[in-house]
């Protein structure tokens, strides 16, 4: 009897101490997380920096001085990189290791392994577009041809794991404790899978597979009608003008037949916001003669911040700027000779090829008539409280064939198609980052940025004497007219890539007579460019924008640059909506659509974050494209919309297109029929919105601009920032998206000063009392000046916690 | 007496090692001590209750109003409750049932080896 008391109350004693052991649903396990020694309690930091004062490394061979600054940008001082390296990695940890590893898990196609079946697809997409394939051959190739470089890699994966020992349960960051896991160690193959997780958000946006549907669909003139490669309006990344002396790489379009079958793309595409402004003005634009450069990438905003600041110095770098939690040395910043950013340089870099499998057992595929040999790779999936999933995977020598039986659309009929990427490709952007970061001067910059294959990037530069530039660097493949722009025949060996450009084809300008240079994902040269340029989401508005406004603006100052960087002028407001308004009959509205119309009218197509109309024009907008591209949304096969510049085109220039016209009903309409039938849904839509609670149609809150944490949990977000601006807008921010990380940099007599901001706080932790501190100043135009001097523990003013790290003797 | 001195041992061992092992130490704790002091079940689980329940909500508590519940205010909108402070309450409950069960488990083994009590020859 006793004895079985005793075993009844352990087995419950036990049972309570397993479940309050086990994250069950979505609740953490609570014995754990709700521990005061242990649990949550323990992330709740009252100082901004809680870290040792001195720390011992047995890696480090001289000491290594760290100092925050108020911003809590580390300023890392040590003898020679590798130390320096190790503690730029130890650091990162320190501020970042959960956000570091948890995007990785993403690139990698692992999340299912940490939040179950539902990630599954997503998981699996991920590893068939192959990152991990690039990563692993970029790796192979570093190791083995930049030992140098790699054992600097291999330092800041010794400093990560440093960091990671020390961490008890009690340490680790808050999503570790919710999500209930632990983190792995760093590895140096991860730094190459965060540059392949930068080609999945930048280098890998595509239509080939709706152009294909949409040239079966419609035909040839209606295909080139929606999609045209470019426009008259264009302002193009390289002045018009800018001399191309080379000779360029022949090639000729061989006579093809696309392989027009219907296939629904199911991999998620990018943001296709994703993009970026740089500008730069040089002595003769500037009041005080010094040239200026700007940057700002657009893109999510995330908590934590994709970016993290820090200054790397040693006797032979001193570095500033931006860095990517992951990734050693400064992505985006300056030093003391030279400043750099980059925007996005999209082009079509990814291609499709339809693969004639010889039988069921996809050992063999069809190529220049004859049968080759395929390679299997079999993926695991660890499922979080699921079965391991298993997933092959057949490789041709295109690359991964990501659609097949095991995974295709809503189609009944199965294609094959392999993924031809240069993300798949080994490449060295590592290298590029680390000689960029001591370049001194144009040459070395021009030097060190060769080496960066992709994504692709406009790199804008300046330098402390005097010089600007800008260099398109990556591996473009050479290709014949609309090659890849369309399904193409994977046993052809006229539809490869033959050649890529050589890096010296590259288009570059350096002190160009206009004074200024710009880039901002627009169309990168004009027609005289000798080399065949596309992508599907060039931008039209931004680049514009900047370009017109640095024409006129002279006698430049910082404050000037950086209300560009600020400025919510609304482009395809100011072409659309005069276009739109004149058809619209103010003698037959109502009161309450007189005053939408005034409301337009007099808009002054400034989207500033306390006014109306832009939620009214957006609206519109948005109705206006609804309604045109109906038929594009409701076809049976996946196509994709115009874009906005071309919505715009079609319905100013050719207001009868047969697409303009509502299949529904009997009448025709023209583009004066809808912009009327849309103006009056639009009224409606914002009357009925305007009688929910709290709603208004105050912009700000209308966009609801908002830095989302990455597992989406709302009490770590920050929701409703006061920010002007849209997508396409210079001051990019819309809902969820916008200017990661703001930078100006004024290079002269010898002196660089830098000024930056971005939406976060270096600090990941939402318990930590600095967290998102720097939201506000980001959303208001405000920058702090950044702390680049060598005596900088004298600056008692702004360092507010100093840390050594001492070799282990 | 006993039983107050009993929560106090409980107590200081589960606050003193707490912090070097795992977040169950106090269940351990309390299973041990009522294990090797003899009481009633009831008594032990209110020992174990009382001991691990008590030193989890008030250093819970300490920690928040260190924090000026600054994060406590942040993580209890995961969970559905509203205030703060029952954060500290259900972390004091937790602590408390896990000591409490913990407790009784330990007096109950106790209890497999001892005989039943007979009269004592001087009482």
């Amino acid at each position: 009897m006793k004895t079985f008391r005793f075993v009844l109350f352990l087995s419950l004693t036990t049972a309570l101490g397993i479940s309050l052991n086990t994250k069950i649903g979505q609740v953490p396990p609570l014995g754990k997380f709700l521990s005061p020694f242990h649990g949550f309690w323990q992330n709740a930091e009252n100082e901004e920096i809680n870290a040792p004062v001195e720390i011992t490394s047995n890696f480090l061979t001289e000491k290594v001085n760290i100092h925050f600054d108020d911003l809590l940008i580390p300023h890392i001082f040590a003898q020679n990189e590798k130390d320096l390296i190790y503690t730029q990695g130890y650091i990162t940890a320190y501020h970042r290791l959960w956000q570091m590893e948890f995007q990785l898990y993403a690139a990698a196609g692992r999340i299912s392994e940490l939040i179950g079946e539902g990630a599954l697809t997503f998981d699996r997409s991920q590893r068939r577009i192959g990152l991990a394939f690039g990563a692993a051959n970029s790796e192979e190739v570093f190791k083995k041809e930049e030992p140098e470089i790699y054992a600097l890699i291999e330092a800041y994966t010794q400093g990560v794991n440093d960091y990671i020992e020390t961490l008890d349960y009690k340490d680790l960051p808050i999503e570790y404790k919710l999500l209930d896991y632990t983190p792995e160690p760093w590895t140096p193959y991860k730094c190459f899978l965060l540059i392949a997780n930068m080609h999945d958000m930048l280098s890998k946006g595509e239509r080939d597979l709706e152009h294909t549907n949409a040239l079966k669909l419609w035909g040839r003139e209606i295909f080139d009608m929606l999609y045209p490669e470019t426009h008259p309006a264009v302002d193009p990344v390289i002045p018009p003008g800018t001399a191309f002396d080379f000779e360029p790489i022949p090639v000729t379009k061989p006579d093809v037949q696309f392989p027009l079958s219907f296939t629904d793309p199911i991999i998620n595409p990018p943001n296709p916001n994703n993009g970026s402004n740089s500008f730069v003005v040089n002595g003769n634009k500037t009041a005080n003669g010094k040239v200026i450069l700007t940057n700002e990438p657009d893109l999510n905003l995330n908590a934590p911040s994709i970016w993290y600041l820090a200054h790397l110095s040693s006797p032979t770098l001193n570095c500033m700027g931006s860095t990517l939690p992951g990734a050693p040395g400064i992505v985006i910043g300056f030093n003391d000779s030279i400043a750099w950013g980059n925007t996005n340089a999209k082009r079509d870099l990814v291609d499709w090829y339809y693969i004639q499998f010889k039988d069921e057992s996809r050992d063999e595929y069809l190529y220049n008539g004859k049968w080759v040999p395929t390679r299997k790779v079999v993926e695991e999936f660890k499922i979080n409280g699921g079965d391991t999933y298993y997933d092959t995977i057949v490789y041709t020598h295109h690359g991964p064939v990501v659609y097949d039986r095991n995974f295709n659309g809503r189609r009944t009929e199965i294609t094959n198609l392999a993924m031809r990427w240069t993300a798949h490709d080994p490449s060295k952007e590592l290298k590029a980052l680390y000689l960029g970061n001591k370049a001194q001067n144009y040459e070395e910059f021009m030097d060190a940025f060769s080496n960066f294959y992709g994504p692709p990037q406009n790199y804008s530069f300046a330098s402390v004497n005097g010089d600007i530039a800008l260099w398109i660097n990556g591996k473009f493949p050479v290709k014949w007219e609309e090659q890849g722009k369309f399904l193409m025949d994977g046993s052809n060996v006229d539809h490869e890539w033959k050649e890529f450009m050589p890096m010296e084809h590259n288009l570059h300008v350096r002190n160009p007579p206009q004074n200024f240079l710009s880039s901002a994902n627009q169309h990168a040269a004009d027609s005289t460019y000798p080399y065949y340029q596309y992508d599907y989401n060039f931008e039209y508005y931004r680049g514009r924008r900047i370009n017109d406004r640095l024409r006129l603006m002279e006698n430049i100052k910082v404050e000037d640059m950086m209300k560009l960087q600020h400025d919510n002028f609304n482009y395809l407001a100011s072409e659309s909506l005069p276009m739109m308004l004149n058809s619209i009959d103010s003698a037959s509205l109502t009161d309450k659509g007189f005053e939408y119309f005034k409301m337009l009218r007099e808009w002054d197509y400034f989207n500033e974050p306390d006014r109306d109309a832009p939620a009214v024009f957006q609206t519109w907008w948005n109705n206006l494209r609804a309604k045109l591209w109906d038929e594009i949304d409701s076809a049976e096969v996946s196509l994709y919309r115009p874009h906005n510049y071309n919505t715009y085109y079609i319905l100013k220039n050719f207001p009868e297109f047969e697409m303009i016209d509502n299949q529904s009903t009997s009448a025709k309409e023209s583009a004066g029929d809808l912009f009327r039938i849309t103006f009056q849904e639009t009224i409606d839509e914002l009357e009925e919105y305007l009688e929910q609670d709290g709603k208004e149609l105050t912009w700000y809150k209308f966009k609801n601009t908002t830095i989302r944490h990455l597992l989406r949990l709302d009490p770590f977000s920050i929701k409703n920032i006061k920010i002007g601006g849209y997508s396409s807008i210079v001051n990019a921010a819309s809902g969820g998206h916008g200017p990661s990380w703001r930078m100006v940099v004024e290079l002269g007599d010898g002196e660089v000063n830098a000024w930056g901001i971005y939406p976060g706080s270096q600090s990941a932790n939402p318990g930590n009392p600095t967290y998102g501190h720097m939201v506000e100043e980001w959303a208001t135009g405000k920058y702090r000046k950044m702390l680049f001097d060598k005596n900088i523990q004298n600056d008692t003013d702004r360092i507010v916690y100093s840390i050594q790290l001492k070799p282990d003797n | 007496m006993k039983l107050i001195i009993r929560i106090i041992l409980i107590g200081a061992l589960t606050y003193f090692l707490s912090p070097f092992l795992h977040w169950w130490t106090g269940m351990v704790v309390a299973m041990v001590v009522c294990a090797l002091s003899p009481s009633t079940l009831l008594n032990a689980f209110v020992a174990g209750f009382l001991g691990v329940g008590l030193v989890w909500l008030g250093s819970a508590w300490v920690l928040d109003v260190a924090n000026e519940s600054a994060f406590s205010s942040v993580i209890v909108q995961l969970f559905p409750i509203e205030d703060p402070v029952l954060l500290v309450l259900l972390a004091g409950l937790i602590g408390g049932i896990s000591g409490g069960l913990a407790g009784t488990t330990g007096a109950s083994f106790r209890h497999i080896f001892q005989k039943k009590k007979q009269q004592g020859y001087y009482d």
